[in-house]
């Protein structure tokens, strides 16, 4: 059993207006946080009391990480809100910007508990109920995300946080044409100067096409976000995924290694490993395996962990299925989203226990998401519980909802294997 | 209204392509101001100062005191103080701000601030709208068009939204005409009419809308139409300042002058806009009434030098004044070119030629005016300025085609200049065929 990458994006709804083109990480050109960066400290230098300068400052260095994946960032964040914090004790826009920066740094609860007093406080304001569907989702809490969502589609019909957001909680549900209306109204209401907001939001769509098995649609959409903002990581690293469902490893790892040449990620570390080995680069693929796999233990206790990542790991390329195991029961631990659902029914399947297997996949699929990958786990689980009818469906809903998908030819096999010799057969 | 595929709230758009319903009579937007500096007072919070900044903003709009705009500014960057521009809050503020600036001339700035509001991602499509104005005057059509194309989803147009398509209609129907397009512009106008009716619009936009379209009638000579549609204008908003001043630039046209000068009268009492004021002071020019001319020509200097914001504002309209009737040359060339420093669109194109002709300088007026005309625009008085200065410069065949097309567009464009116009058409050719007439004696 294989798990597919589904790296879980915290939205974070900050845009800004471009002014130039960016490329990641080589300074050619100023990307547009960095413009706004440097704009914001010459205003800090003019008047240093003010505490929204700050406030200000923290917003454009959480823009410049979403720009770059550079985790460093954060650091520099807090230091801003500290600031504007010191000027000005419990301001309300550095306190959001704090629970944005806390759903960055991966702390979802922490980040829910201060979005939600802060919901007490002002009930009206759009943002505040983003940060409390972000962490619902990120927590799998989705009927909670999905009241927090609605509220900033009635607030404001329209706006482009709600809408993400919407089409994040329609995809879980199932709904993956509907998270497409909404994500082609947020990119009508992009304007071509926000360069990074048009690439990320191209992406998205893309990365919903690629879902559903359109990879023709996928690719469209890559090249039109890595036009706006070309060697987007996030781009390429979706690019990355539509290469390897087109059955060009190769050309995915060309990909996931420009990637990774600014602010490699334990996950794109991982990718790369994955698609190297794919395409007979096995030495290569082993070397960025140790590498990973040492970085992401060392953070499996943190909030910001690769967790995930480390069970399709030793799922796979070490087969090591108690390690699995154990890292599926951490993750899960602190967060029991889909995804993190289905990386635990992958383990407990991997270590022999079909049962609670079973248990876990049923929940990963109850909030309604029709994913390739996971329909398929939940018929193999069923394939070893004797359970054939349910397991039929599932390969069938696996092949509907993608049928293009990496389980796709596993998917059709074993559905083959399952079909009954019809009347007049030779065979 | 919660559903599991989270459905939008029913979509309500607020009409902002015109500013206020209530006339300045009524006080509304005074209750409005002191109803916001209140609560501003009591609760200092953005939604608040955003409110009074709007609502400075359409006093400003109300009186033409540009001095409003000025405090709006002041509430509106109070607001964004206290909210993050990134913040989906922060873009009523920022589309006020954009309007102000617009108000104001100062277009990059417009620009820049739409471009924020939008980057703030509201949902609502306004500052596409404002975006699109902004660089209409900056003079970048393309930008513009693309700005006002996203006013209209692609998809069906059963599910477009009235309110974004009147909005689109009203706007491409500008730029069609300055494309010389003025058929299609006119259809548009049309369009956006039946849509102001049809979705029970507040009677200041629907007499707006009509005044528009009324003003398309105009330029292309069709004066029964066009005061039709002004006086539709009135009947829906009784006392519509630029109703009367459609009308009475129609009365002037048909010669009708006593009705002129008292609908512009009536007009400058509402809102003493520096365009009627030197409208009016054309007609008594025309009429050689020199007294009423002079007064007329007082309060235009006094409207224009009130203050440096006026000044900025109005530099197009006091050059153009100014070279019209050949008083203060050489500032008129230097107001028209401070105004194409900052606003680039084909009529700034305009006044800068007419100045650089009526200061001599006729090799860069027909440069400029050459300028002007590249987009193809059929506006009668600029296609005057061209057969004037090609005039001068000895070009008759230039000089005549571009009367010639001045007269066939609009045959009274202008209180003076159509008669201007169709003298100096006769004069080329009574010339031409003396000149004519001699060779065939030799």
């Amino acid at each position: 059993m294989r798990l597919h990458m589904r790296r879980i994006i915290v939205i974070l709804l900050i845009s800004i207006v471009g002014i130039t083109v960016f490329a990641q990480g080589q300074a050619t050109q100023t990307s547009p946080a960095e413009d706004r960066i440097a704009f914001v400290s010459r205003e800090i230098v003019k008047s240093p009391a003010k505490s929204n300068l700050y406030t200000e400052l923290a917003i454009a260095l959480l823009l410049r990480e979403r720009e770059t994946s550079d985790t460093a960032m954060f650091d520099q964040v807090q230091a801003a809100l500290d600031k504007s914090l010191k000027l000005a004790p419990a301001n309300f826009e550095a306190q959001k910007v704090e629970a944005a920066l806390l759903l960055g740094k991966h702390e979802f609860a922490k980040a829910l508990t201060l979005a939600q007093r802060l919901n007490e406080q002002v009930p009206d304001d759009v943002m505040t109920y983003g940060y409390i569907a972000d962490a619902d989702i990120a927590l799998g809490d989705y009927a909670d995300a999905e009241k927090a969502a609605q509220w900033m589609l009635d607030l404001r019909s329209h706006n482009v946080p709600g809408l993400i957001r919407g089409a994040e909680l329609r995809q879980i549900f199932g709904d993956p044409n509907g998270a497409l209306e909404f994500l082609s109204d947020v990119y009508q209401q992009t304007s071509p100067d926000q360069l990074e907001d048009l690439a990320w939001r191209a992406t998205r769509i893309a990365e919903i096409n690629f879902a559903m098995g359109k990879l023709d649609l996928a690719d469209q959409w890559l090249r039109k976000a890595l036009a706006s903002f070309p060697n987007y990581y996030f781009s390429l690293e979706v690019q990355a995924r539509v290469l390897e469902a087109q059955h060009k490893p190769a050309q995915a790892a060309d990909v996931l290694h420009l990637r990774n040449q600014h602010f490699p990620q334990p996950e794109s570390i991982y990718a790369e490993g994955v698609a190297l080995e794919h395409s007979g680069g096995a030495a290569k693929a082993k070397e960025l395996y140790a590498n990973f796999e040492q970085v992401a233990l060392s953070k499996s206790n943190l909030a910001d962990n690769d967790n995930r990542d480390l069970v399709l790991y030793y799922l796979g390329a070490t087969h090591d299925p108690s390690v699995a195991l154990r890292i599926a029961r951490l993750a899960i631990s602190q967060r029991h989203n889909v995804w993190t659902l289905d990386s635990l029914a992958c383990a407990l399947y991997a270590n022999g226990d079909y049962v609670e297997a079973q248990k876990q996949i049923e929940k990963a699929l109850a909030p309604g998401i029709r994913d390739g990958n996971i329909f398929y786990h939940a018929a193999q689980i069923n394939a070893a519980l004797k359970n054939q009818a349910t397991t039929v469906a599932y390969l069938k809903s696996s092949l509907e909802a993608n049928p293009q998908s990496e389980v796709s030819d596993s998917a059709r096999k074993m559905l083959a294997g399952f079909a009954e010799p019809e009347y007049g057969s030779r065979r | 209204m919660s559903t599991r595929n989270l459905n939008l709230a029913t979509v309500s758009i607020l009409l902002l392509a015109v500013f206020g319903v209530a006339s300045p009579e009524d006080g509304v937007t005074d209750r409005a101001i002191a109803q916001y500096q209140a609560r501003a007072s009591d609760y200092p919070n953005a939604a608040n100062y955003d409110g009074l900044g709007a609502a400075y903003l359409q006093k400003g709009r109300d009186t033409s005191d540009l001095s409003y705009f000025d405090m709006a500014e002041k509430s509106l960057a109070k607001a964004l103080e206290l909210t993050s521009s990134w913040d989906v809050a922060a873009a009523s503020p920022l589309t006020h701000m954009a309007a102000v600036c617009m108000a104001e001339h100062r277009f990059a700035d417009a620009a820049s601030y739409a471009k924020q509001a939008i980057a703030a991602g509201a949902g609502d499509p306004q500052p596409f709208a404002l975006l699109g104005d902004a660089y209409t005057d900056m003079g970048d059509y393309d930008s513009a068009q693309a700005a006002y194309s996203r006013l209209q989803p692609s998809g069906p147009a059963s599910e477009r939204l009235p309110a974004l398509t009147y909005m689109y209609d009203t706007r491409v129907s500008y730029l069609k005409l300055l494309h010389g397009d003025n058929a299609s512009a006119t259809v548009l106008m049309h369009q956006a009419v039946q849509l102001a009716l049809e979705r029970h619009m507040p009677a200041e936009n629907i007499a707006w809308s009509y005044y528009q379209l009324g003003e398309d009638f105009f330029h292309t000579g069709d004066l029964e139409n066009a005061a039709n549609s002004y006086l539709e204008a009135l009947v829906h908003y009784p006392g519509y300042y630029r109703g009367l001043g459609g009308l009475a630039k129609v009365r002037i046209a048909q010669h009708r002058y006593d009705e002129g000068i008292d609908l512009y009268r009536q007009a400058i009492a509402t809102i003493p806009l520096i365009e009627y004021v030197a409208a009016l002071a054309d007609v008594y020019q025309t009429l050689g009434r020199r007294e009423e001319f002079d007064k007329q020509y007082k309060l235009i200097e006094f409207i224009g030098y009130l203050s440096a914001l006026n000044e900025r504002t109005y530099n197009r309209e006091l050059a153009g004044f100014y070279a019209d009737h050949n008083i203060k040359l050489p500032q008129a060339l230097d107001l028209a070119k401070h105004e194409l420093d900052n606003r680039h669109d084909v009529y700034s194109k305009d006044v800068y030629a007419w100045c650089l002709y009526k200061n001599g300088k006729l090799q860069d007026a027909a440069q400029a005016i050459e300028a002007a005309l590249g987009l193809g625009t059929q506006d009668a008085l600029m296609l005057f300025h061209a057969g004037m200065i090609y005039r001068d410069l000895g070009d008759s065949g230039r000089a005549e085609n571009y009367l010639s097309y001045s007269l066939a567009v609009n045959p009274q464009f202008h209180v003076f200049y159509s008669k201007q116009a169709a003298q100096t058409l006769a004069d080329i050719r009574a010339q031409r065929a003396t000149i004519a007439k001699s060779r065939n004696h030799d």
